[in-house]
């Protein structure tokens, strides 16, 4: 009788025990019902056996574009294809450059752009302050444009990575026209970059080749 | 006599003279103000060159040894007209890197240039012990407190002061004539007699019950619930460094969560933004930044991606993960509802290791909806709206996420 209490009592502690087991941060716990918690369905980035490589996400068919895509000329990724995009890259005529669209630019900026080339554009954000960072030239110092911006911010250029995954060609332009408002803030020109200035800006840089060939 | 001492003071001068000359040549003598070659250096020349590794251009810690200092100047105000003329080492130079051109620096004037090859020597002789120092810091990584030993130690005192008292209890027994037994059939007997004993096995009996329904109410109520879940990543990627102390803004990396239903892992291209450049963490050192470009096939010594190399998939282990019949929407969140990552997880920045943060209940959902208050001003998407509802609640009312339907059923469960 003695005995199988015994057994009875350690039995109740091994169980006891093994739930106490499950507070293991390693492990996210139990679920009630995983088959209703769970649906066949894929989650985002959910590994899939069925594939050689087990992504879940495929990649489009080659040259799919997708709906709404602002297309953009492609210039190759070189020193020449950065020089080319000073006159060939171009806003679309009818893309807004209002107030809003500057203030949508500002807040991009200060996501993806303000912790290397700073708040202002003078290349001193916070990772350069910490001298993590460097080689961040301020947006006065280079003759940039609209196109050339375009064209850094999907390929990147000397230190700076492409950003074409985290921002849209919209987003691009957006930011772009806001880097034109730093750089003349930075020169001291008051009036709004319109998309004249940014033509001239450019016309300037390609009259100006002969002696700034290099300038890349 | 005097004659053949001039011929040899004159010799030796001689002598002096050239390896002077030849050392000058070589850029001994730039003198300059190296933190001001910091400056410029950093502005100008480091988004291509880096000390003591090859980056998009050479390494520059030792130039000054490989060329000549006037070259230097020459090179460095304006490389094309030094090609152009002909130069041979900056034409050998330019074909070695495959014609990537370096810009011209006509703003720099010569004292500039001689600043920033100051700082190129300076710079070099500093990183050197640097290295060494933040080495050994990495080898003396923090260790936790390991307590198996002292605690095992303890256990053999308390086994070995059993056994002393068993054999002193026996020993005693015998001398007095009495049978001795062993302990386990001590134990035996001290249990039968507790266990005669009801009111001993009553008390034994309800003080069981309540730890066992204690713990089974714990461990029910906490099915369903991942509050506090934090598995190991494949790569100690540290929040706290990224978002905290570099202040990387959380949009930078989780692009998606701006404008879609997933707040997506950053594709490892992103990792590579800045990784390109970092290649060397302030904790693990180079350990975990080699994993990315294990996974992308990056080669840190040459500069460049390894070509035809199979990149693998970096496996993160998911941590926030709704049931799928709860639909959440991190635009909605983030872009319309302008609500901090923050309110729902955590002190992201602070966490050197990310945990779940919410419980992400159903109740903890409800409770936020029924006590937020729409952020309606200078909120384009809800200027329409806004107007309908001061209609219907007043001037003055505060909006919660409830009012406008934040808690009906379908808006989540569908």
């Amino acid at each position: 009788m003695s005995k199988l209490k015994l057994f009875t009592y350690s039995g109740v502690a091994a169980v006891m025990l093994g739930f106490t087991a499950c507070n293991d941060k390693e492990h996210p716990g139990w679920e009630y019902m995983p088959d209703m918690y769970r649906g066949p369905a894929l989650n985002t980035f959910q590994a899939y056996d069925q594939f050689e490589d087990s992504l879940s996400a495929r990649l489009p068919v080659e040259g799919t574009i997708p709906r709404g895509f602002l297309a953009y000329d492609k210039l190759p990724n070189t020193p020449e294809g950065y020089e080319r995009s000073k006159t060939e890259t171009k806003m679309p005529a009818d893309f807004p450059s209002d107030s809003l669209t500057l203030s949508e630019g500002g807040k991009l900026y200060g996501i993806y752009c303000a912790h290397c080339h700073g708040e202002k554009g003078d290349g001193n954000g916070i990772l350069v302050q910490l001298e993590k960072y460097v080689g961040v030239p301020a947006y006065d110092t280079r003759e940039i444009n609209l196109g050339s911006i375009f064209h850094v911010v999907t390929y990147g250029k000397g230190v700076m990575g492409s950003h074409a995954a985290q921002v849209t060609p919209e987003e691009r332009w957006k930011v772009a026209q806001y880097v034109m408002k730093l750089r003349s803030e930075l020169l001291g020109v008051t009036e709004e970059p319109a998309e004249e200035d940014a033509g001239a800006t450019a016309d300037a840089a390609g009259s100006e080749e002969t002696t700034e060939t290099n300038e890349g | 006599m005097k004659n053949r001492f001039i011929q040899r003071y004159s010799k030796a001068l001689i002598v002096f003279l050239f390896s002077v000359l030849s050392t000058l040549a070589y850029g001994q003598e730039i003198s300059g103000d190296a933190a001001n070659g910091k400056t410029l250096f950093n502005a100008n020349c480091a988004s291509c060159h880096k000390l003591d590794k090859k980056a998009i251009g050479p390494a520059l810690g030792d130039v000054t040894e490989r060329r000549s200092t006037e070259w230097l100047v020459k090179w460095i105000v304006n490389n094309a007209e030094l090609r152009a003329s002909g130069d041979e080492e900056a034409i050998a130079i330019f074909e070695e890197y495959n014609g990537s051109v370096m810009p011209a620096f006509p703003g720099l004037s010569e004292q500039d240039v001689m600043d920033i090859l100051v700082y190129t020597v300076e710079g070099q002789k500093k990183a050197a012990p640097e290295e060494a120092g933040t080495g050994a810091v990495a080898g003396g990584e923090p260790v936790e407190p390991d307590n198996t030993v002292p605690l095992l130690i303890l256990g053999a005192i308390l086994a070995f002061l059993v056994y002393l008292l068993v054999t002193v209890k026996n020993t005693l027994k015998r001398v007095q004539g009495q049978p001795t037994t062993s302990l386990a059939e001590d134990a035996n007997i001290i249990t039968r007699t507790a266990l005669k004993n009801p009111k001993i096995v009553t008390l034994l009996t309800i003080l069981i019950a309540i730890v066992f329904f204690q713990q089974l109410y714990i461990a029910l109520m906490s099915v369903g619930i991942s509050e506090k879940y934090q598995p190991s990543q494949p790569i100690k990627f540290s929040h706290e460094l990224h978002a905290g102390q570099n202040q990387i803004d959380c949009n930078y990396c989780h692009y998606g969560a701006r404008k879609g239903k997933h707040s997506n892992i950053p594709s490892a291209g992103v990792c590579m933004n800045c990784h390109m450049q970092v290649q060397e963490g302030p904790k693990y050192g180079t350990e975990e930044i080699a994993k990315i470009y294990a996974a992308v096939g990056w080669d840190p010594e040459t500069y460049q991606y390894i070509e035809g190399y199979e990149q693998k998939p970096i496996k993160w282990i998911r941590i926030h993960n709704l049931p799928d019949l709860a639909y959440f929407n991190h635009s909605q969140h983030v872009t319309a509802g302008q609500i901090a990552c923050q309110t729902c997880h955590g002190p992201i920045q602070e966490m050197e290791e990310v945990y779940q943060y919410s419980s992400l209940t159903m109740g903890w959902c409800v409770n936020c909806h029924r006590e937020t208050q729409v952020q309606v001003k200078s909120n384009d998407y809800y200027t329409e709206m806004h107007e309908k509802l001061k209609e219907k609640y007043g001037e003055d009312a505060q909006i919660t996420v409830e009012m406008i339907g934040g808690l009906e059923c379908g808006k989540c469960h569908y």
